[in-house]
């Protein structure tokens, strides 16, 4: 598995933070804003499909979200609205593989967020989550 | 149009027309159509019931039919270069013209989203058209040849042979077994214009009907009449054709030829009546039955023999097999001759022409057979033989491996499937089929197959989109478009991203990604209109929502080709919105900026009027909360004022206003004051409105900003309208550095009464782009919703005429000034449009006095005289109706009022009178000022206060610590030890004189102590002061400097003070021996001197302190009854200790007053010292310096220090001695003296003081007390002395000690004593167990022993204290007749 992007998107479906694997440079980052705003739409009816069967809660973890060509976007919710996705550059990617990444990655936001300094909703500056969330991912890359 | 609608349209009959040139003629000529446009409008029947039995048993009726004229020389299929040209020529004329497209934001909005864009439709329609006529597509071969001749032919059986022998035949038809299944039908045109006299042979159009029905057939001919119509008149029939002329292909093909006639000016069939149109009508509807359905349903029934003949039976089966076998060898020769490069024969078999994987199979043979048997019937509307065929073909064309036959074979099945009402699932699953089939596989990388493979996924969208499938028509469009060229795939996005809106809920995120897919590709082969188009329909979705990346390419992209293609009004809109990028470079950011205003000095050049303010986003401006400063009643003179809470200037106005003014409560304030005080909203004409505005540059290089101002609407009253230059409105030029946020007040001006609206600001960005923002005040929600409906009324005001405003200045007031100076500075007073009057100031410090009542510098009389006649008439209160200056009010505040005589004219220019700025404590100073004043002009506002503040940063200069010691030598007076310490950083202080304000107290310099020590306080050792050099002198009623009361006594110094040293002064002070006047209320104003004026002023705040500090203790005891009593002499301790004396009358109210042993209190002191350099002159003031400790009881033993004795004379000297007891307790005591051996005992053991080491006398003992060894004092009342006489006999010479007598007090239950030697004497009987028990509370202790270090030292005092775990020990030891030192001693 190869993660290529993570990123996390607010209540409001702003981006808190975004984060290229790859050298690219700012292409690379348009492409990958573009593949998960798009994304955010098949965030929407996953999480309000269930409301259709009868109130059924809704997994964190939400898989798949969005395939492209080259990549694909998986994604997670947590209950505060907070989208947190990861664009895999492998089609071979193992949902459990997956829940264990976010899980991590989750951890680290809550973490970033507990700051008292940092204000709900708004661009994660946070150095430390940024190297840690680097160092979750780069080692598989 | 439904799915079935279409289908039926698209797969019906196609009639090959050949026409006469003469019929041509005929219908161009007056028409503007070809024949085979002329036949279109009419090629479709409904309400048919046309019974037809195919190859089943039972029979089915055909309700509605379609046919599809074509001319024979236009049915083939262009070759695929000119249909992609075609195909882009229609793009690019929809790219021309994009202002007719639907804004999608407002569809949406509306909630009616297009299915298509306009030219998505036409493009289509092209692209279907362009596929057509493909030899394996049997359903679009024509399958009648209508042959039109003129009427005016001579021969028409004769022509019409000829006509069909040399017509050019399709390349389909080209077969001779083709052409003979071709039915063929005759059409007479007839001219039916008025024609010219005409020769009498020539025949009518029915004579040659019937002439051609003879010779070729009664149902194979027909007449149509036309022109019959006016062609001045329109027909209305020109709608018609409209839609059924398809522009040529280059070349030709495609269904029409090369080149069509151009549309006439009176539009199609202008010639054509209603008869014509109808005769027309009737003639192609008996053709269509009676011709058309008849063939086709045995030419159904034809093929289905066949069919069976050849694949039924087992014979049959096997050649089949045979067939198929031969053809797969064949195939693989081929496909291996073609791989190694030779020579391959044009048609090396007849069936297939080719088998090669992905090349369309021939049309001979058994599946040839079958493919045109299954399209036949399709086109008779027999769709359960058609898919039953096609099924059959499919099995073997897939096990043929032919994938392109098979992929067209499941097409028309997915069709025929839909026909005859099979799943969705099932149709779809034939379209997917037949797209991956058609789609170039890896083993055949040719791409004949993806134009195909594109036409089976628009059928498949089409028909998911009209059932409602809106995923799986997205779907098919994505994967279609994946392999097509950037034009269609442009196309295809974007009816994929329509299909994503009707979705529920729409998905507005991947329309808007498939859009911006969509202009990429647009660009990509230059179709820029149409890729604007896209971008601008999807950037609104990423608008505000904080993708930086994405709004910064579509903006980039847009602007640059809006600016391309001539749109500067887009271009600027675009680059603007690109300003704001603070995650770019700082390069990248100049370079949007330059890029901006570039766009914005063309559009400035070329349309001035379309560049008008902008909506800019730099810089930042904050809009939503604007601090608006303006005067009405209540005036600020600077910024300063401003920024203090408003509660505080309230209550410093309550002190300043009248009863009356403030009122008891708001009813009654609000019923005695005028409208503008009750109205926040109210400012002045001619006074400055400002507005505080945050702004910020959030980018990494400088802006510059001019022309920043105020927007704003002044509505006068209707009576005034029209005036012009009602408003005067600052400009600023601000320079906002990389990252800077600054506040920036504009100031704003209303000349005339009227209405004022604060909208917004507007500003100038690099004097290019003219930038406005308004104001838009927070909103909130629910309850607050009221609220802040208030809070944005807070830019409206209600302008009221001008009012005369008083202007105050201070003049001399320094920045920074040095603690303790007394500064002389000026008070200008001024006023700007008009009079005023009634002035009252209240200060809230005490550190500025003022004297309204001196004559002031520059007043004149005349405006003062005028005054004075005006205000006798108003009412004037007996405090105010005088000038009174420093009037103490609540707090520390103190007022001074000029009184109601005078007036401060505007047009006489400003008065001035003198003031003192007398700062006490070091840090920063604010003077709060408030004025009070009465315009003589203006209605509405009665009254105006003025607030002042004035910061003033004080310096620390000198710290001044005195202390009183009962003299050792006297029981009366007292030693001042006076320590200051220099806190200058490095000037030198003089220090000038020390006055002693209290009355009565007399100051005197000790003789052995009058210079100052210096020392450095950062040591820890203090020499003790030398008696050299004494320079004090005392005066008893005058000084040179100052101008002091007959009371005061100064004592000269003229010493100066280095910086950052330690002075120690010490002197004597006599008490008064009688009771003084109380001066605890001074008169301020009376005193001419400034330090003394000051120096009152501060007992005056004390006295006001300690009177409210004991009211709010006596307001506080009955609540805490179960408190445990204070000790009074604790209380008095901590009092003292914190330097806050009370007075005598309410100290002694509290606790018995040890300072009542003084009359009047406790001594007051002022030290003065002078600057040089900076000619200042300052002092520091010492209020009620308390002895250290308490003094307790006192005694002395006094004798003479040396007898001269003649021992030969007389054996004994008698020496007489007196001992006096002075008690400072409060309450009585009494005491006992004991002198000889009963007291030795006790004194050696407490005791063992050498002599004097610089006597060289023998120490001597031999000393015998006379007279009564025990002296009783019953009682000694507080404050009194005792004087008890003894003598002492020596019997020999030398230095007596003596150190043998004793001394007990008993007051109470406390027994104290004490001894000491002969007139060194200073026991301090204080209650020492009293003070043990309290001081080892605050871990202290206080004990007696015995210092070594000097001979003359009897006792010291020690107090240890435990600081932050270090116990540090102080001695306080008695230097006999001198004064004490301190010595530290450090464990």
């Amino acid at each position: 598995m190869v993660l290529v992007c993570a990123s996390v998107v607010g209540r409001a479906n702003n981006p808190l933070y975004f984060r290229s694997f790859l050298p690219g440079g700012d292409a690379e980052i348009l492409k990958f804003q573009y593949i998960v705003h798009c994304a955010l739409d098949a965030v929407e009816e996953k999480v309000t499909a269930p409301q259709r069967r009868s109130g059924a809660a809704v997994e964190s973890y939400l898989g798949l979200l969005y395939p492209t060509e080259d990549y694909r976007v998986y994604g997670y919710i947590s209950n505060t609205r907070i989208k947190l996705m990861l664009i895999v550059d492998d089609h071979m990617a193992r949902d459990e593989e997956m829940r264990q990444v976010f899980k991590k990655f989750h951890q680290a936001y809550v973490d970033a967020a507990s700051n008292p300094f940092y204000t709900a909703n708004t661009p994660l500056t946070s150095k430390r989550f940024d190297s840690t969330v680097t160092a979750m991912l780069t080692p598989r890359t | 149009m439904e799915f079935r609608t279409q289908t039926l349209e698209a797969i019906s009959p196609v009639v090959m027309v050949v026409a006469s040139p003469e019929a041509e003629a005929i219908c161009q000529s007056q028409n503007g159509l070809t024949v085979t446009d002329l036949l279109r409008p009419y090629g479709f029947f409904h309400h048919l019931s046309v019974p037809v039995r195919t190859v089943g048993e039972h029979s089915y009726r055909i309700k509605e039919l379609r046919l599809r004229f074509y001319e024979a020389s236009a049915i083939y299929q262009p070759a695929p270069k000119v249909a992609e040209d075609h195909l882009c020529a229609v793009l690019s004329n929809a790219a021309t013209d994009v202002s007719h497209a639907p804004d999608l934001l407002a569809a949406l909005k509306k909630g009616e989203v297009p299915d298509a864009l306009p030219w998505f439709k036409h493009y289509r329609e092209e692209y279907m058209r362009m596929l057509r006529f493909s030899e394996h597509e049997t359903f679009d071969h024509p399958v009648a040849c209508l042959l039109v001749l003129s009427a005016s032919e001579p021969n028409v059986v004769q022509a019409a042979e000829e006509m069909f022998q040399t017509m050019t035949l399709p390349p389909a038809l080209r077969d001779s077994s083709s052409q003979a299944t071709l039915l063929r039908h005759h059409v007479l045109l007839a001219d039916d214009r008025p024609q010219p006299a005409t020769s009498p042979d020539e025949k009518l159009p029915e004579g040659k009907l019937a002439e051609m029905k003879e010779g070729l057939g009664d149902a194979a001919c027909s007449l149509v009449r036309i022109n019959s119509g006016d062609k001045d008149k329109r027909s209305g029939l020109a709608g018609l054709w409209h839609s059924q002329i398809r522009s040529p292909v280059e070349g030709g093909g495609a269904g029409e030829p090369a080149s069509k006639p151009a549309m006439p000016e009176q539009g199609y069939g202008a010639a054509l009546s209603v008869s014509d149109v109808d005769g027309l009508k009737r003639s192609l509807e008996d053709f269509a039955v009676r011709a058309l359905i008849p063939h086709l349903e045995m030419r159904v029934r034809n093929l289905s023999q066949q069919v069976a003949l050849t694949r039924k039976g087992f014979k049959n089966q096997i050649k089949t097999l045979l067939w198929r076998n031969r053809s797969a060898t064949s195939a693989a020769i081929l496909s291996s001759a073609t791989s190694n490069g030779a020579d391959v024969p044009a048609t090396p078999l007849r069936t297939p022409r080719a088998t090669t994987t992905g090349v369309f199979s021939g049309l001979s043979g058994s599946q040839a057979q079958l493919r045109q048997l299954a399209d036949t019937a399709f086109l008779v509307q027999d769709f359960q033989t058609a898919a039953s065929t096609l099924r059959t073909l499919a099995v073997d064309y897939r096990s043929e491996g032919l994938w392109h036959s098979y992929a067209s074979v499941q097409e028309l099945l997915g069709l025929a499937s839909f026909m005859i009402g099979a799943s969705m699932q099932e149709v779809m699953t034939h379209f997917k089929e037949a797209f991956h089939r058609f789609s170039p596989q890896e083993r055949d990388p040719s791409r004949d197959g993806i134009r195909y493979a594109t036409r089976s996924m628009l059928l498949l969208a089409q028909y998911a989109s009209l059932h409602g499938q809106w995923s799986e028509a997205h779907q098919g469009l994505m994967r279609a478009h994946l392999q097509e060229e950037d034009g269609r795939a442009a196309v295809l996005l974007e009816q994929a991203a329509l299909c994503l809106l009707h979705k529920q809920p729409p998905n507005l995120r991947r329309f808007s990604f498939h859009f911006v897919l969509a202009g990429l590709r647009y660009n990509s082969c230059n179709l820029r209109n149409l890729g604007r188009h896209a971008y601008r329909q999807v950037v609104w979705l990423y608008e505000g929502r904080h993708w930086a990346f994405i709004e910064e390419h579509l903006h980039d992209v847009l602007g640059k080709q809006s600016k391309a293609a001539g749109d500067l009004h887009g271009a600027v809109r675009h680059f603007l919105a690109m300003l704001p990028c603070p995650r770019s470079s700082p390069s990248w950011q100049s370079f949007y900026l330059r890029q901006f205003l570039d766009a914005a000095t063309q559009l400035a050049a070329n349309s001035p009027e379309e560049l008008g303010p902008l909506d800019l986003p730099l810089p930042a401006v904050n809009i939503r909360n604007p601090q608006v400063f303006y005067d009405n009643q209540t005036c600020h003179a600077n910024g300063a004022a401003r920024a203090v809470p408003a509660a505080y200037w309230r209550r410093l106005e309550s002190l300043l206003l009248p009863g009356g003014d403030a009122g008891q409560n708001w009813l009654d304030s609000g019923s005695k004051t005028n409208l503008a005080s009750l109205h926040n909203e109210v400012c002045v004409a001619g006074e400055a409105v400002t507005v505080a505005v945050q702004l910020s540059n959030p980018l990494g290089i400088p802006l510059v900003i001019s022309r920043l101002s105020i927007l704003a609407q002044l509505q006068q009253p209707e009576e005034q309208e029209g005036a012009d230059g009602s408003i005067l409105a600052e400009e600023v030029e601000v320079t906002l550095a990389a990252g800077e946020a600054r506040e920036v007040r504009l100031q704003l001006r209303p000349l005339v009464p009227g209405t004022l609206t604060l909208r917004g600001i507007t500003w100038t960005l690099s004097d290019i782009a003219r930038g406005e923002r308004l104001f838009k005040l927070k909103a909130a929600s629910g309850r607050r919703a009221t609220r802040d409906q208030s809070r944005q009324a807070k830019l409206v005001f209600k302008v009221i005429p001008s009012a005369p405003l008083l202007q105050v200045e201070l003049l001399g007031l320094p920045r920074t000034v040095a603690e303790g100076a007394l500064v002389e500075g000026q008070l200008r007073l001024s006023s700007r449009g008009g009079s005023v009057s009634g002035i009252r100031m209240l200060s809230a410090e005490p550190d500025l006095l003022l004297d309204p009542s001196a004559q002031p510098d520059g007043v004149h009389e005349a405006s003062a005289a005028a005054a004075r006649d005006q205000t006798a008439q108003a009412e004037s209160t007996a405090s105010i109706g005088l000038p009174q200056a420093n009037v103490p009010c609540k707090g520390q505040a103190f007022m001074s009022s000029w009184g109601p005589d005078f007036c401060v004219d505007g047009q006489s220019g400003p008065c001035s009178w003198p003031m003192r700025f007398h700062p006490r404590q070091p840090g920063r100073c604010l003077l709060h000022l408030l004025w009070y004043f009465e315009p003589r002009a203006g209605e509405d506002l009665r009254f105006r206060m003025l607030r002042m503040v004035h910061e003033v940063e004080v310096l620390p200069s000198l710290c001044c610590q005195a202390q009183l010691i009962p003299a050792p030598d006297d029981l009366q007076s007292y030693l001042l030890r006076l320590q200051v310490d220099s806190r200058q950083e490095a000037e030198s202080t003089q220090l000038e004189e020390l006055v002693c304000r209290s009355p009565g107290w007399k100051l005197e310099p000790l003789a052995s102590a009058a210079s100052p020590s210096l020392s450095d306080p950062a040591a820890s050792a203090h020499s003790p002061p030398s008696s050299a050099n004494s320079s004090t002198e005392v005066h008893g009623a005058h000084s040179s400097l100052l101008q002091q009361s007959p009371d005061c006594s100064i004592a000269q110094l003229q010493q100066p003070l280095p910086a950052k040293l330690q002075a120690l002064l010490y002197f004597r002070l006599h008490p008064p021996l009688h009771p003084t006047p109380d001066q605890s209320k001074p008169d301020l104003g009376q005193q001419a001197d400034a330090a003394a004026r000051f120096h009152l002023q501060g007992q005056q705040m004390r006295h006001a302190k300690a009177q409210a500090v004991f009211e709010k203790q006596q307001a506080g005891q009955p609540k805490s009854k179960h408190k445990p009593q204070q000790d009074p002499v604790g209380a008095e301790q901590k009092q003292h200790a914190s330097g806050s004396t009370p007075p005598a009358a309410a100290a002694a109210a509290i606790a018995p007053d040890p300072s009542q042993r003084w009359a009047g209190g406790a001594p007051d002191l002022s030290l003065h010292w002078h600057l040089s350099s900076q000619h200042l002159h300052g002092c520091h003031h010492l209020y009620k310096c308390w002895p250290k400790g308490e003094a307790g009881v006192q005694m002395l033993l006094k004798g003479p220090a040396q007898v001269q004795h003649d021992f030969a004379a007389q054996p004994l000297c008698r020496v007489r001695l007196q001992l006096s007891l002075r008690n400072f307790l409060s309450g009585d005591v009494t005491a006992e003296a004991t002198f000889g051996a009963a007291a030795s005992d006790a004194a050696r053991a407490s005791w063992s003081t050498p002599g004097p080491a610089s006597s060289d006398l023998p120490a001597c003992h031999s000393h015998v007390w006379s007279g009564r060894k025990r002296a009783h004092i019953d009682t000694l009342p507080s404050g009194a002395i005792n004087h008890k006489t003894t003598e002492v006999l020596l019997s020999s010479e030398g230095m007596h000690n003596l150190q043998d007598y004793q001394v007990k007090v008993k007051d109470g239950l406390l027994l104290i004593s004490g001894t000491r030697g002969l007139n060194d004497a200073f026991p301090d009987f204080t209650g020492k167990r009293q003070q043990l028990r309290q001081e080892r509370q605050e871990f202290n202790f206080h004990r007696e022993i015995r210092l070594p270090a000097d001979a003359s030292t009897a006792s010291g005092h020690v107090h240890a204290k435990v600081v932050e775990g270090v116990l540090e020990v102080t001695v306080d030891k008695v230097w006999g007749p001198q004064a004490s030192d301190r010595v530290d001693v450090q464990f």
